[in-house]
């Protein structure tokens, strides 16, 4: 069924200065459009070569086999809803970040830049679809996140992707929740969910136990009632679960991936794994 | 014109030439696969990561026509390009005329197509190139990332099939002439696939191994 | 990432519960089946990068009536347009939003009523889609499909009053 609708909130256009056929709505985000302000060619280029200074094997291999022939176009979600826009292409993406990056050896301008964190974070979504309709099986995703990563080093990011990732470094999730509203909110549901089920439990720290189930940092934020719905199903089926409130490691979102600050990326996935061996958990269950 | 039909250019063609196309194509073959290699084995993750059986696999699904979800998903292109491709691997080892000149310096043989197998094929690979000309000037997907040496990988590609089977009817230039062209194109074409993006037909087999590997550990297949 | 040794499965929900299907520890109530149609969101993370595809179509199959598949689907599916981080960027909604036609075109192609989403993440991007290109369907969760449709055992249920 073809959906056709026409809506336009955003009436200002964005033309890249760089490619004539990059036209998209004007969005304004103070992560992208304030950072770029403060950036100089010095910063650009050493992030630049921070990023893709040193050759390796795999932008190697991707960089030089591509021969640009468009079949990975028809992957894309945003291509093809884009009513085939090329620029929508996942080759197309590369092209006007990592080789046009490359091509001036990271010699660039801020207004590039801008072009370059606008593409990479949000049209593109890490799918993978790209890479399974490609030929040569290229990895494009992996060149999006290296340059998601020079963008980051650079701090034009996306204003909430940004902010998340500082939530994440001082609390360790998303949300800002501390450990004792974490505690707390698993208390309550537990006290609801007893008027739908006898005697709910939902356990916390217990060791030695089948499942540890880390929730989503949303969940007991704005979604509590997954956590009773959780506790029903474990509770029915008879398992012998947990969830985590030590150390406040116990949100399994990780979205400091997404910017690929690999530091905070790495002490989230440290934190939970190890909160889990403590426990002697056999299986980790992340949540949806 | 004279140029061209001159015996001097063809001995040169025929005979250093030769030698440094060959040298540059062997050796700058295994340079690119040593070199992709040794950077893989710094990278420490990429080289234990490889699955071999994987690879096969997505290998084979990928080398036959219409094997892989995108293959049938494009059945022109696909034609087009396994024609392109088969012609420009198996037409140039197989051809009569060519193995005539390896007895000639080398005294071996191997078996050769017939004639008109060869020119139907040839004339399938000519098409490949004007079909693959026509994508990157109509299609406005391919045209956006269409860079001028790609241009130049199929003129290379076509040309060298041209000349080569006009050589053979002896049509348009005199022989001599059009087989001078032919050899020409034919060594830069040589020479060009371990300087360009054509050593695709060697990183074909790295890239599609790692991809094979990366959705074999993801449970899923890449074709 | 690094931990190419850890001491226990790293799994998701999904995968559990198939688990706890197959062994018979969850057991569905057929009276308590889904009836209206429903489709299965394939989440990126879970299917084309951990091949759960089969386990998810399973327990869908166990909890609801009728069932139909977008197409394409499986390790071939759309991505839900918010992964990636997209999903919390507030300013670019309506940017994602019609950046995903195509899962929207999918979706109203199957006919369901019920997309079942079993990623928050993916929950976002549909929802954006269902605002914004105003489909009348809901998305709904593994956990909210199987609280609804498992067999309860009477001692389990609390006392009246
Ligand atoms: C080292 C370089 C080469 C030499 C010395 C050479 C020589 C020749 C000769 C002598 C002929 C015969 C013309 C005739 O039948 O009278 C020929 C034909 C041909 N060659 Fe080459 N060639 C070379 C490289 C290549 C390459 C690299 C390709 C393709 C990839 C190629 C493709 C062909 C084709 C398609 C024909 C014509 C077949 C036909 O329709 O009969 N050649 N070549
Ligand atoms: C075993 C060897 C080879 C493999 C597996 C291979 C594979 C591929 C693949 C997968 C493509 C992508 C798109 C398409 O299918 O057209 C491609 C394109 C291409 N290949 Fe090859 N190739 C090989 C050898 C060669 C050789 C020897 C040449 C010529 C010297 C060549 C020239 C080209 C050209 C010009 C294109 C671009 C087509 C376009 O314009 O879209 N290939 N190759
Ligand atoms: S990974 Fe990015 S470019 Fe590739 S199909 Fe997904 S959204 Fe498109
Ligand atoms: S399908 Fe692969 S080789 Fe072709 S343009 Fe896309 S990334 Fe490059």
């Amino acid at each position: 069924m073809a959906i056709k609708l026409e809506i336009s909130e955003e009436k200002e256009v964005y033309r890249s200065s760089y490619f004539p056929e990059y036209v998209r709505p004007k969005i304004y985000d103070p992560g992208l459009d304030e950072t770029i302000k403060r950036l100089t060619p010095e910063k650009i280029e050493k992030a630049y070569q921070a990023v893709f200074g040193k050759e390796t094997a795999r932008i190697k291999a991707i960089v030089e086999t591509c021969i640009h022939c468009g079949l990975c176009a028809e992957a894309c979600q945003w291509y093809l809803s884009n009513d085939r826009d090329p620029t929508y292409a996942p080759v197309a993406k590369v092209k006007m970040t990592a080789w046009e990056l490359m091509k001036r050896k990271g010699k660039v301008d801020a207004g590039l830049v801008y072009d370059i964190a606008r593409i990479v974070f949000t049209e593109c979504n890490i799918c993978h679809r790209c890479s399974l309709y490609c030929p040569f099986g290229l990895d494009i995703t992996f060149i999006i996140g290296l340059v998601r990563r020079f963008c980051f080093l650079l701090g034009v990011v996306p204003q909430r992707m940004f902010d998340q990732n500082q939530t994440f470094m001082a609390t360790a999730n998303q949300v800002w929740m501390s450990q004792s509203d974490y505690i707390d909110t698993l208390f309550w549901r537990e006290e609801e969910g007893m008027y739908e089920l006898k005697n709910l439990r939902i356990p916390m720290d217990k060791e030695g136990v089948e499942v540890v189930w880390f929730p989503l940092a949303a969940e007991p934020k704005t979604g509590p009632y997954h956590i009773d719905r959780i506790a029903k199903i474990f509770q029915v089926a008879g398992v012998d679960w947990t969830m985590v409130t030590m150390n406040d490691y116990w949100d399994s979102s990780n979205m400091p991936m997404f910017i690929r600050d690999f530091f905070t990326m790495q002490r989230i996935v440290k934190g939970l794994y190890e909160n889990a061996a403590r426990l002697r958990a056999k299986k980790l269950v992340l949540t949806e | 014109m004279g140029f061209l039909e001159s015996v001097a250019l063809y001995n040169f063609l025929r005979g250093p030439m030769v030698w440094i196309t060959f040298i540059i194509f062997i050796v700058g073959s295994i340079y690119r696969i040593y070199t992709l290699i040794n950077l893989a084995k710094k990278e420490k993750v990429v080289l234990p990561f490889i699955n071999i059986k994987a690879a096969i696999k997505s290998w084979l699904h990928w080398l036959i026509p219409f094997a892989s979800r995108n293959w049938r998903l494009k059945p022109y292109f696909t034609t087009f390009t396994f024609l392109f491709h088969t012609g420009i691997v198996f037409v140039p080892i197989f051809l009569y005329a060519h193995n005539a000149l390896w007895y000639e310096s080398w005294g071996i043989s191997w078996w050769t197509l017939s004639e008109t197998v060869a020119d139907v094929w040839s004339i399938f690979v000519i098409i490949g190139c004007l079909f693959f000309i026509g994508r990157r000037i109509f299609d406005p997907t391919v045209r956006f990332v269409t860079s001028y040496s790609d241009f130049v990988f199929v003129f290379i590609c076509l040309f060298t099939f041209l000349t080569g089977f006009l050589a053979h009817y002896q049509w348009i230039l005199p022989y001599r002439a059009m087989l001078n062209l032919h050899i020409m194109f034919g060594e830069i074409m040589l020479i060009a696939i371990p300087l360009t993006r054509l050593t695709h037909m060697y990183y074909f087999f790295f890239t599609r191994a790692w991809m094979a590997s990366q959705t074999a550990i993801w449970k899923i297949k890449d074709w | 990432m690094g931990y190419k040794e850890i001491p226990f499965e790293v799994m998701h929900p999904g995968e559990f519960y198939y688990e706890l299907l197959v062994s018979g520890r969850l057991k569905i109530d057929p009276a308590k089946k889904i009836k209206e149609p429903v489709t299965l969101h394939d989440p990126c993370n879970v299917i084309r990068r951990a091949g759960a595809a089969e386990k998810f179509r399973y327990i869908v199959e166990q909890t609801c009536e009728d069932f139909r598949e977008m197409y394409p689907n499986r390790e071939h599916n759309f991505c839900c347009n918010a992964g990636g981080g997209l999903s919390s960027l507030v300013q670019w909604y309506s940017h994602e939003a019609r950046g995903n036609r195509v899962k929207a075109e999918q979706i109203m192609a199957t006919g369901a009523k019920i997309v079942i989403v079993p990623c928050h993440n993916c929950t976002t991007g549909i929802k954006s889609i269902i605002n914004y290109y105003k489909l009348p369907v809901k998305t709904m969760f593994f956990d909210e499909l199987l609280v609804n449709t498992m067999y309860i055992p009477e001692e389990m249920l609390p006392e009246e009053g």
